[in-house]
């Protein structure tokens, strides 16, 4: 940056102090430099000195300029102008602060309501476990009842299968006793007669088929004993059917 | 506050209060400064009265609508310059878009032409002349100059206005005056 000399620095003061007689040497030889004349020093000090005696009068201002100035100033428009600026602060604030708070709860709640679906899927997931539990344990109840059940049915089963046999053993003397005997005493074949009747009755009571095989003959003798049991001890087919152990259909 | 009870307190106190909405720190501050504010802007904007009174009324319209634009920890003199200098700026923007500009060139020669027929001229003659010539001076140097020997800043305040060394301004009103010199030799202090 170029300084300036010492004229320039102090020009004001020497002006109005110092005619061009009144300069120093040094003063001349800084006028020489910047190429001053005696005359142009002269007419520059005159000027600068009718410019301080310049009477600063200031111009006067239209009055309504004023009361225009004062109006905008003091009108809610100028308020609302002024406020706007702070109320569009303060609203952008407001925005921004509103739209954090906004998204930090929907955020919250978002994970909220994931943390609660977690919560429920494992709630859900333990009622289900439960449930099945529950569940479970009916079932084992109802077995255990059905066990209970299938233990008395067995027990009547076996009751009924000893009243049963005792009731065909009866049953089978009294066939004895009611089928006349072939009153061939002497023969030991007779005999013999006598002692297959039983087996031979048990047969005449089932149709003869000789192409009925070991199943069929077993079926119709298990259905022919069955209705045969239906009728002497007047017991229900289901009866019979849980007797035979529920394997037993009835044909 | 009352205006007399306002009258003491300083430009920047003034403007503390005008961001407060006081109505009567306004009132108060637009009457120290309308009428040097006016005299500034007519001699920079070509001595048109009606110009320099809207240049005024809309550098107050800035105070009154954003007086927050003040930073009142800075002195007030120098940013109200300030804002007046670029509002000359802008009228001189805007003379030489609209093609309406007064010929700087046309009026200095009109100046010395007036000079040179007029032999004998009073003060009030030579104030009408200054002015006259000083609208031949570039910028900054012709605003440098208005602002120090019209209005009377100091050469601190200037600086501030126009952001620049005090030795700049120095230099600035040093040249100036040796130019209006120039034009106006004929000009003795009496």
């Amino acid at each position: 940056m170029k300084n300036n000399s010492f004229l320039i620095e102090n020009f004001e003061e020497i002006l109005i102090q110092k005619s061009f007689e009144d300069l120093n040497d040094a003063e001349k030889e800084q006028l020489k430099i910047e190429k001053i004349s005696k005359q142009e020093y002269d007419s520059m000090r005159e000027m600068f000195l009718q410019m301080q005696e310049i009477e600063k009068s200031e111009e006067i201002p239209d009055h309504s300029i004023k009361d225009r100035l004062m109006a905008e100033f003091a009108t809610p428009q100028k308020v609302i102008t002024k406020n706007k600026i702070i109320s569009i602060n303060r609203w952008f604030y407001l925005g921004i602060a509103a739209s954090l708070t906004l998204a930090f709860v929907l955020f919250y709640k978002l994970s909220d309501n994931v943390n609660r679906i977690d919560e429920k899927q494992v709630v859900q997931s333990i009622e289900n476990e439960n449930l099945t539990n529950n569940k479970t344990q009916p079932e084992l109840k109802n077995i255990n009842d059905v066990f209970e059940v299938y233990t008395e049915v067995k027990a009547d089963t076996l009751i009924t299968r000893t009243k049963l046999s005792e009731i065909e053993q009866s049953s089978l003397e009294k066939e004895q006793l009611d089928v006349p005997s072939p009153i061939s005493k002497e023969t030991e074949s007779a005999g013999k007669a006598e002692d297959n009747s039983p087996q031979i009755s048990k047969a005449a009571a089932v149709p003869q088929n000789k192409d009925m095989n070991f199943e069929e003959g077993y079926r119709t003798v298990e259905s022919t004993s069955v209705g045969k049991m239906k009728q002497v001890t007047g017991i229900s087919l289901a009866e019979i059917s849980h007797i035979q152990d529920f394997t037993v259909e009835i044909y | 506050m009352s205006m007399p009870a306002l009258q003491p307190l300083s430009d920047e106190a003034l403007m503390e209060r005008i961001i407060q909405l006081d109505q009567h720190a306004f009132s108060l501050l637009y009457d120290r400064y309308s009428g040097k504010l006016l005299s500034y802007f007519k001699r920079m904007l070509w001595n048109n009265h009606d110009l320099a009174e809207d240049c005024l009324q809309e550098l107050f319209m800035k105070i009154a609508r954003q007086p927050e634009l003040f930073d009142v920890s800075r002195s007030f003199r120098p940013w109200v310059y300030t804002v007046a200098n670029n509002l000359c700026k802008m009228e001189y923007r805007k003379n030489s878009t609209r093609g309406t500009k007064i010929s700087l060139d046309k009026t200095a020669e009109l100046a010395d032409n007036h000079v040179k027929i007029t032999e004998k001229i009073d003060r009030k003659d030579f104030i009408h002349k200054l002015k006259e010539v000083l609208l031949t001076i570039n910028e900054p140097h012709r605003s440098t100059f208005m602002m120090r020997y019209f209005d009377e800043l100091s050469l601190k305040e200037i600086s501030a206005i126009f952001e620049c060394s005090e030795g700049t301004v120095k230099s600035r009103l040093f040249y100036t005056l040796r130019k209006i010199a120039t034009k106006l030799p004929q000009f003795k202090y009496a």
